[in-house]
């Protein structure tokens, strides 16, 4: 018995027995006439009745929910089959349940009710924070809601019941477990060991008297893509929304009102989650943060729903979970210290940030260039810095009188401007003579393709010898060439074009693909890739589907593993991997760079299938990517519409790329061009 | 004297520990009279109900199926009622008894449809359970299954345990749709995982020790991936033990059976829209004239939802369903009109 100490133990016999014998009286239970010493057994057998009269108790509170047809192939499953529970909230025919059947549409959803009446439902709104659906049936005589368990009595060890409707709809089933744990995922839900599965999403978590604790759901920590059927069901670990949070929610969702969590539109500093206190490093331009005058620096220390439930913030794992309750629409009370001060900051949280795209001035870095004082390299016809009076050669040394420096660095303090808005930039030239220069950003722009630049000055890389000082031990030598890439566990092989002119000191682009389907040319990738990758030091990585017919989206992995692999054996310049895709490979490197949207800044689509119900998150400062598609598909252009209206730059291009005449490819140059300008401010 | 200090010092903490103002917590309460006796009373449950479990081994042991599984002794103790399957595809199967016995058992013969077979034991001394036809069990209901689950337990070792709640007493038919099983009927299903490779044909008992359910086989649902741990109930089992005593066992399947001459969607009257996604709903397109369906009162934009309580979650599955009505016979749809529902009788 998972009870610790004797105390807790004391407690929860007396409540046994309380209830227990609640229930073999009004249940007449033949075990009612013994007493405890009597009876060695009278302990199981008190529980046993009640579970019994809990189940009974709550059992006309909850139905069960069908969906007819609708739903799509979701990674190759098909998603929701069979019947769901649901939980009665409202007397007039109000139904909460998961959002578990509603991923698509279904053409019909009907609710049957404990006497078995079926009855039409209307799907009124969504809690998208919490996976939960608010249905409505019509009903003729008042229906009976649940009672809601006291959330202060809980105790971690408590007994619990999972409670569904799928089996039968009169008689509700049981499984029995405890309250593992409370706050669990950003303090949204509480965590259970009854057995849970999609069956009994929607249902109640109940307590021994029969009073709900919360509806289950299956919410985890990590959905990252729409559609994910990652489950956590019979495992041993189970969520549940506590009901008190569903019906504060109620009244709202009754009004068709969906909920959405809470955005705030602030980044923070470091990496450790539990040691590292919240800074401010970004504010994203419009956002409730930028609007209730959250500034840069800003050290958060409280945060909460209102000045008199604030919980201390001392680390970001403790800011996620005073917002992670927070719905948009809500407000959100920030205290902040700043410098000496300590300022209260109230904003209204948003569902969605204001649409962001990345301010762009048209300047190469020279990547030699200490972070602090960013060399101008070369400056891009046309763009916002090409007649401004800045010179390649020139020294940045502020941005709006914000002095550059490591933190403050060009492109953190870029990612945070709005590009409508004119900048001063700072300048020293090469005789070490100031200057200030006004211009006005724009955001990228969607033809990089056509130019046909010559760097004004050579990059330092260029200057570089094209071997290694003879000096250099050999061991410690990168290998060069076409490489094969280690990836363990899976089928799929990769190879990598490593320049011959590589070198450790020098920091390289690096482009991960998703090959075309089937075995792959090695040799005629190397001789459509080495030229760019020794002139421009970029390090081309390509996979290869391990069905010949096209790539599975159980393969997705692969990118991400090949990156990681390469990061961590060759110099990578962090400003310049991008990610893509051929065919089928395509959906696979969106998808890689959806889920990992701060380490790729391009995406390139070759000729995609015009994809549906893929989730296209909106552009945030450092999670701005630059697409690059082609495809003579018009059906694509849509797909190409949707990125860019969630703040993208879209390169397009009305061709497809056909990869066995590789080299002499009329493509390959626009992508290269694009390539060679991703790291462009 | 630094030693004598010390031995006060040790005294004094035993006697701090020991009374209720100490750290008393881990001294049992008088409030609790039942923590020691409560598990000896379980101990002499199980000890008595796993004399009537036995490991059961014969064929198998290559390509995943197991040459090993468990039954329960019944009745006078010569037969043991235990799962259908290929470990009994030999002459004799080899019973281990609680207490090591070897012997040699025959078959009696097996109930297709329940899937279930009846073996006899010649002078085996084992205590039977008594099946009972009338044996009711309810959700919540404390039940522990006794198995000899992955072939853990040889000889005289005794049989695992384990301990759930009764989830639900269901048909397995009527609400998986994915699952592949030969039995159909009603299942006890447990919020535990009892049915484990080698558990098949174990016990299932409540806390009266009494039998309540046969272990099946391993399930699992293959459109939604997840394991059912079911038994068979003792009223099934016990009318499936009469039949094989009487000889009169049918074939598996005979209900699920396709129609030889099955009504067809497009024959009734009804066109269905074009079914284009892998789950098109069975919205009706068109009704022709004068068809069956025009009779019924069928119309165009009808949503069908049930086919004789069975659900038409997709095209596919209406005609699926349909595939296995004899043209002659009369079915009831139900069908979706905007929000209200309507029972129809299709009447050939």
């Amino acid at each position: 018995m998972p009870i610790r100490s004797s105390c807790m133990k004391r407690e929860y016999l007396r409540w046994v027995w309380a209830f227990g014998l609640l229930g073999s009286i009004v249940f007449g239970s033949n075990a009612g006439s013994r007493t405890l010493a009597q009876s060695p057994l009278r302990l199981e057998e008190l529980e046993q009745s009640a579970f019994e009269s809990a189940t009974r108790f709550v059992q006309d509170s909850v139905v069960q929910v069908e969906t007819f047809g609708g739903a799509e192939l979701v990674n190759r499953q098909v998603a929701s089959s069979g019947p769901s529970t649901g939980t009665i909230v409202g007397a007039d025919g109000w139904i909460i349940t998961s959002t578990f059947q509603f991923k698509f549409p279904p053409a019909s959803i009907t609710v049957v009710l404990p006497d078995k009446q079926r009855k039409t439902a209307k799907l009124v709104a969504r809690d998208f924070s919490r996976e939960l659906a608010l249905l409505k049936i019509e009903v003729d005589a008042p229906i009976r809601p649940v009672m809601p368990s006291d959330r202060s009595g809980w105790l971690i060890g408590q007994w619990a019941l999972a409670i569904g409707k799928t089996f039968d709809p009169s008689i509700g089933s049981c499984s029995a477990g405890i309250l593992s744990a409370q706050g669990r995922i950003w303090d949204k839900a509480i965590q259970t060991d009854t057995k849970i599965s999609p069956q009994n999403y929607g249902g109640p978590l109940i307590d021994l008297q029969g009073k709900v604790m919360g509806i289950l759901t299956p919410i985890n920590p990590g959905i990252v893509t729409e559609g994910e059927v990652e489950q956590w069901y019979d495992s041993g670990i189970g969520f549940a929304i506590p009901l008190t949070d569903v019906l504060e929610r109620l009244p709202k969702m009754q009004a068709g009102q969906d909920i959405y969590p809470g955005k705030v539109g602030i980044r923070w500093r470091g990496e450790d989650e539990y040691s590292q206190p919240v800074v401010i490093e970004g504010v994203t331009p419009g956002s409730p943060a930028a609007e209730g005058g959250v500034e840069i620096g800003d050290k958060v220390v409280a945060a909460g729903p209102s000045v008199t439930n604030l919980k201390p913030v001392a680390n970001h794992s403790q800011f996620k979970h005073a917002m992670g309750p927070l719905d948009a629409g809500m407000q959100l009370v920030l205290v902040v210290e700043r410098g000496s001060d300590r300022k209260e900051i109230t904003a209204t949280l948003a569902r969605e940030m204001p649409l962001y795209k990345e301010p762009y001035l048209g300047i190469l870095i020279d990547p030699a260039s200490a972070a602090n004082a960013p060399k101008v390299s070369y400056i891009v016809p046309g763009s916002p810095a090409a007649g401004s009076g800045l010179r390649s050669g020139w020294v940045i040394e502020s941005i709006n009188g914000v002095r550059i420096d490591e933190k403050r660095s060009l492109e953190n303090q870029l990612a945070n401007l709005n590009y409508r808005v004119a900048v001063e930039l700072e300048v020293r030239d090469g005789a070490g003579v100031a200057s200030r220069i006004k211009l006005d950003p724009s955001t990228r722009p969607e033809a990089d393709f056509e130019w046909d630049y010559q760097p004004e000055v050579a990059p330092e890389a260029a200057n570089e010898p094209a071997a290694e000082p003879a000096a250099e031990p050999a061991e410690g030598k990168s290998q060069v060439g076409t490489i094969q890439i280690p990836i363990s566990d899976v089928k799929n092989k990769a190879f990598a074009i490593v320049p011959s002119n590589y070198s450790q000191k020098v920091p390289h682009g690096l482009l991960v693909l998703f090959g075309d389907a089937g075995s792959l040319n090695q040799s005629q990738w190397a001789a459509a890739w080495e030229p760019f990758a020794r002139e421009h030091r970029w390090i081309i990585a390509v996979a290869q589907s391990s069905d010949e017919k096209g790539w599975s989206f159980e393969e997705v992995e692969v990118g991400m593993r090949m990156q990681t692999w390469l990061a961590r054996t060759y110099s990578i310049d962090r400003r310049r991997i991008a990610v893509g895709g051929f065919d089928s490979g395509s959906i696979l490197a969106y998808i890689t760079a959806a889920q990992f949207p701060e380490l790729f800044r391009g995406v390139w689509l070759s000729n995609p299938k015009a994809p549906r119900g893929l989730r296209i998150n909106p552009s945030e400062p450092f999670k701005a990517a630059s697409y690059f598609v082609n495809s003579s598909d018009k059906g694509v252009d849509a797909f190409v519409e949707r990125i860019r209206k969630n703040g993208y730059s879209v390169q397009r291009q009305g061709s497809d790329l056909d990869s066995s005449k590789l080299v002499e490819a009329p493509l390959l140059l626009p992508v290269q061009r694009w390539l060679r300008l991703l790291e462009a401010y | 004297m630094i030693d004598l200090a010390l031995r006060i010092g040790a005294i004094l903490v035993v006697f701090l520990l020991s009374t209720p103002w100490g750290i008393a917590e881990d001294k049992p309460s008088s409030e609790v009279p039942i923590a020691q006796g409560s598990l000896s009373g379980l101990e002499e449950l199980f000890q008595n109900a796993q004399r009537s479990v036995v490991k059961l081994y014969g064929a198998g042991g290559m390509r995943g199926l197991e040459s090993y599984q468990s039954g329960v002794v019944i009745g006078d103790g010569s037969t043991i009622l235990t799962s259908w399957s290929t470990v009994l595809d030999v002459d004799k199967v080899r019973v281990v008894t609680y207490d090591g016995r070897r012997l040699d058992a025959e078959m009696i013969g097996v109930d297709p449809e329940c899937e279930l077979a009846l073996l006899r034991v010649e002078n085996s001394k084992l205590p039977g359970f008594v099946l009972e036809a009338k044996a009711q069990v309810r959700p919540g209901q404390r039940v522990f299954s006794i198995t000899n689950l992955f072939g853990i337990a040889a000889g005289n070792e005794a049989c695992s345990y384990q301990k759930g709640v009764v989830m639900a007493v269901s048909d397995l038919q009527s609400k998986y749709t994915g699952l592949r099983s030969v039995y159909r009927g009603k299942v006890i299903v447990v919020d535990v995982m009892t049915n484990n490779p080698g558990a098949a044909g174990g016990a299932l008992v409540d806390l009266g020790g009494r039998l309540v359910g046969v272990i099946g086989k391993e399930l699992r649902d293959e459109q939604s991936g997840i394991w059912l741990n079911y038994s068979i109930p003792a009223e099934v089992a016990a009318a499936s033990v009469e039949r094989i005593l009487a000889g009169k066992t049918r074939s598996a399947g005979a209900s699920l059976a396709l129609a030889k001459n099955p009504h067809r969607a497009l024959d009734l009257g009804m066109v269905l829209i074009p079914n284009v996604i892998p789950k098109t709903p069975a919205y009706i397109d068109r009704v022709r004239k004068d068809s069956l369906a025009a009779r019924a009162g069928i119309e165009a934009n009808d949503l069908v939802l049930l086919v004789n309580d069975q659900r038409v979650d997709s095209q596919r599955s209406f005609e699926q369903i349909l595939q296995t009505i004899e043209r002659g016979d009369s079915f009831q749809l139900l069908v979706q009109r905007g929000t209200e529902l309507l029972r129809v009788q299709i009447r050939p």
